[in-house]
């Protein structure tokens, strides 16, 4: 009731005439000639105030005239429905032309067209129509569905004309305004346009109101108390008065004496010059010093008590004369000063209304340029933020969420709807993917408490449907002046298939690698089967042989010298067999190094590699005995062969340094020579898919493979994997 | 006399059974044909001597002979296989057989390989001996001076010296255990030492620690 109270006192009107009935509860009274607007949403509102307030006109002494408009009463019918339940008799009421119901073409648009001029003489004719045949006044209301955008410009003049039109004649006019169909600038100027506004929105009252207005309706009750004479004249005008009828009383007197023949008209002159220029009181100063003049010189000796009847009744009548004059005069004087006082106060407020208005006039137009802008830039923001690929969310200090855009939709299937007001660590909207929670946790952590403030978070989501998603969360955090969080705005980038396309990617590397080595193996047991059947067969076969032929040799002890020579030679060409079947078995399948282990045959393979090239070799040993797996001795030794047959053909090393030492959990092989090194650009593929080899066998053990050389500085190769002592 | 003949060849067996009868024509000669096999028959029954082949499938030779020698320290093993006695006369000694023969050889040396680890004594063949002989002569090679090393070596040196490990070198140095590693293999060779014991006895002899 508070915002009844304060339209009260801005706009009860003063009491220039009896105050009507709006019949609209937080209304109350109103004065004639209040042209307001009200704004609606639903049917249901607007019937909540029409129907009230054509009750009220109907029950007192009005003429009522209604303009309906589609789509809410689209015909007259549907309007007389709508009252029938409040006013059973409105339809003799109807017949009788106490009410009258226009449907909005026969009113504001006749013809399709909006003529200021017309509507403004029809409502002139309406009030005086009324007016003629006895009614107290007119009450109507427009509603104005029907108004469009070219028509608005018009119309805005022609609502600023009816406001003056029927200022200050017996009349109530209220337009509705359907609020779904106006934007911030209409509302805007439709308030303006209205000496006040309320709003009936899903059944809540609002009023509207310009603070120019206020101030306007302020100026109106300083003027109205103006006119009403409240105002005392100051006390110095009134002095000045009493001494110019003083002053009037003594003239008369001398020129009296001096002109004995007319001294009752001399003194009414005085009396009335006095009465004329300072009203009553003057007026009666005057007529007592004209009496007292009056009988002290011309009703000589002056003894009232002895006075002649003649002179007396000459006195009275003379008194009588003098106060008839001087009411007479002061009444008109006061009058006409009444009138120059108000036309004065009229022009101040003509043009203190002026200001008002032109201020009015800035006031909206810088409001209308205001909102315009901020229109525009908020449609730039809406198409960004609906245009954009990454999702815009935001969220207030508690992480509650505040924006939801249309693209956070695509990206989590929660819509605007589902999603707003929720909190990111609701239960029921599961967004963050467990395993990931305490790592976003620590990253708002990290805004909240103004370490940063912007951060980017690279982390698993779920979508509605449960779906795992990856979204990268550049997050930035918006403060206050005090430095509180006020928004955190997150652009979210959905990178799920980026992430897929990652985890192919290693996945195919991983199926390579495995290839690799599945291939390896492979080649390794071929050859492995490979040189066992050569050693097994030919090798053990050649032994029995040599040892046949050596026992042949021996029981032919004595013979003839050629079969011994022949089996000589027989012997020595088994030899060179088996040393041949040994050497091509043992490059297929290096069998020390399944028998005596990778130093056995580091060291062997060293001493025959300086045998063959004339190389200085040294092999650092271990300390202790080890203990390799198979596959690893196995890697370890081919990587060893590899480095060495490099050296031997690329380095033209003097020398060649190999250790095999075992340290915290790791083996490490390095093969160094001293020869021209290279340039890592500048190697030939094929030592470059070398090189990849090794490196590849190393990973597939765990552990590094590293190459260092530089030209002249020779060329280190370190293979480093992992290792426990057994 | 009783002796065991373990090689996964029957052909190979067959040959050395010969070898053998004709010296020893008295022996009770048993064959196997792998390491476990060899290894269960001397839990169970005696032998006087065990011949074994080095490469058998499975199980090494060489595998089977250090587990019968932790089993019966007595009972000796003698090792053979087509490989030329260097290779691996040397280690194969020093991990507890009683000789090597070379399977090129057997049939001129193994009646005497036998009869000598039956003495009680360790067989070579004189080649291999030369091979070891040199070895050991190349061991005892003058050691070079630690003044061929350059600062950064040194540097390692002293530290490999006082027991650090590799990778605690290359943690207090901020490079890779690759590094030291390579460092410390150049460090060994120039100074014609082979182990970190070696290196360190050298330190303290020249009080560089």
């Amino acid at each position: 009731m508070a915002e009844t109270n304060r339209i009260s006192m801005h706009f009860r009107p003063q009491p220039i005439a009896k105050p009507r009935k709006s019949g609209i509860d937080v209304l109350g009274d109103l004065p004639w000639g209040s042209h307001f607007c009200v704004f609606y949403e639903t049917q249901q509102d607007l019937l909540d105030v029409l129907v009230p307030y054509f009750k009220a006109g109907l029950e007192s002494n009005e003429f009522n005239l209604w303009v309906i408009s589609n789509p809410y009463l689209a015909t007259v019918e549907d309007a007389v429905a709508a009252l029938e339940q409040a006013i059973p008799d409105v339809r003799s009421l109807l017949e009788k032309g106490r009410l009258e119901i226009f449907s909005e073409p026969d009113w504001y648009l006749r013809k399709n067209d909006f003529s200021l001029e017309r509507l403004l003489n029809a409502w002139n004719e309406k009030i005086a129509g009324a007016l003629a045949r006895g009614y107290d006044g007119v009450r109507a209301s427009g509603d104005l569905f029907w108004l469009d955008q070219k028509y608005w410009n018009d119309f805005y003049a022609y609502e600023k004309h009816l406001h003056d039109l029927i200022a200050g004649q017996p009349a109530l006019i209220l337009c509705a305004y359907p609020l779904t169909k106006f934007g911030g600038a209409e509302v805007l100027d439709i308030v303006h346009a209205h000496q006040f506004a309320l709003s009936r929105r899903q059944g809540e009252w609002e009023f509207i109101e310009s603070p120019t207005l206020v101030h306007a309706a302020g100026e109106m009750k300083k003027i109205a108390e103006l006119l009403q004479g409240k105002k005392e004249p100051s006390p110095r005008l009134k002095g000045i008065n009493y001494l110019a009828a003083v002053l009037a009383a003594g003239v008369a007197l001398i020129v009296a004496i001096k002109l004995v023949n007319a001294p009752v008209s001399l003194f009414l002159c005085a009396i009335l010059f006095s009465a004329w220029y300072g009203g009553t009181g003057p007026g009666f100063l005057a007529m007592l010093l004209a009496l007292f003049a009056f009988e002290y010189y011309f009703v000589r000796p002056a003894h009232v008590g002895s006075m002649s009847l003649e002179d007396s009744s000459r006195l009275l009548i003379f008194a009588l004369s003098s106060l008839f004059v001087v009411l007479l005069v002061a009444a008109q004087t006061n009058a006409k000063r009444s009138l120059r006082r108000a036309q004065g106060v009229l022009a101040l407020t003509i043009r203190k209304l002026r200001e008002t208005n032109g201020a009015l006039r800035l006031e909206i137009k810088e409001r209308t340029h205001a909102e315009a802008e901020l229109r525009l830039a908020y449609q730039r923001l809406t198409y960004h933020v609906e245009n954009t690929p990454l999702a815009v969310i935001e969220f207030d200090k508690d992480l509650n969420i505040k924006r939801w855009s249309g693209r956070a939709q695509d990206i989590f299937g929660w819509n605007a709807a589902e999603a707003l007001m929720k909190n990111v660590n609701d239960p029921g909207f599961p967004i963050i993917y467990e395993e990931d929670k305490k790592a976003v946790e620590e990253i708002n952590e990290e805004l909240m408490q103004g370490a940063v403030n912007r951060n980017v978070s690279l982390n698993r989501n779920y979508t509605k449907y449960g779906d795992v998603i990856y979204c990268e969360w550049h997050n930035s955090v918006l403060r206050d002046e005090q430095g509180k969080v006020v928004t955190i705005l997150s652009l979210v980038h959905d990178v799920t298939e980026r992430r897929k396309a990652e985890e192919t990617l290693n996945r195919s590397y991983a199926e390579i690698r495995q290839l690799t080595n599945h291939l390896q193996n492979i080649r390794e047991e071929e050859r492995s089967h490979i040189a066992r059947e050569i050693h097994d067969e030919l090798g053990q076969q050649l032994t029995v042989l040599k040892m046949d032929v050596l026992g042949l040799g021996k029981k032919l002890n004595g013979m003839d010298a050629a079969i011994h020579n022949k089996i000589g030679e027989i012997i020595d060409l088994l030899d060179r067999t088996v040393s041949s079947v040994r050497r091509i078995s043992s490059e297929l399948r290096p069998s020390l190094l399944y028998n005596l282990g990778l130093v056995a045959a580091i060291e062997w393979q060293l001493k025959e590699f300086e045998k063959r090239s004339g190389t200085k070799t040294v092999f650092i040993e271990p300390a202790e005995e080890l203990k390799i797996p198979d596959p690893v001795k196995k890697g370890l030794f081919r990587i060893f062969q590899e480095s060495l047959t490099n050296a031997g053909r690329h380095a033209n090393a003097g020398k060649i340094i190999v250790s095999l030492e075992q340290s915290n959990g790791q083996l490490i092989l390095t093969v160094e020579d001293n020869g021209k090194g290279f340039e890592k650009e500048k190697i030939g593929s094929k030592r470059t898919l070398g090189i990849l080899g090794m490196r590849e066998r190393c990973q597939m053990m765990g552990g590094n493979y590293e190459i260092r050389s530089a030209p002249g500085k020779g060329t280190a190769v370190v293979a480093a994997v992992p290792y426990n002592k057994l | 006399m009783r002796i065991l003949i373990a090689d996964d060849h029957a052909i190979v067996r067959k040959g050395i059974r010969q070898l053998l009868v004709e010296e020893y024509p008295s022996a009770r000669i048993e064959e196997v044909g792998d390491s476990e096999s060899l290894v269960a028959k001397t839990n169970a029954e005696n032998f006087d001597i065990v011949i074994c082949d080095l490469d058998m499938p499975g199980r090494s030779g060489l595998d089977a002979m250090q587990q019968i020698r932790m089993m019966h320290p007595k009972l000796p093993v003698l090792i053979m296989s087509i490989y030329p006695e260097e290779q691996y006369a040397r280690r194969l000694l020093k991990a507890g057989a009683a000789g090597y023969v070379s399977k090129d050889a057997a049939t001129e040396d193994l009646a005497k390989a036998v009869r000598q680890v039956l003495q009680g004594r360790k067989y070579i063949s004189p080649a291999a001996a030369a091979v070891i002989a040199d070895d050991i002569g190349h061991d005892g090679a003058d050691k070079a001076s630690h003044e061929s090393l350059s600062n950064r070596e040194f540097e390692i040196f002293k530290l490999i010296a006082s027991g650090k490990s590799v990778s605690e070198i290359a943690e207090k140095l901020s490079l890779s255990s690759p590094t030291i590693s390579t460092h410390r293999a150049r460090i060994l060779a120039k100074m014609n030492l082979r182990t970190n014991a070696e290196l360190t006895r050298y330190a303290l002899d020249n009080k560089l620690i």
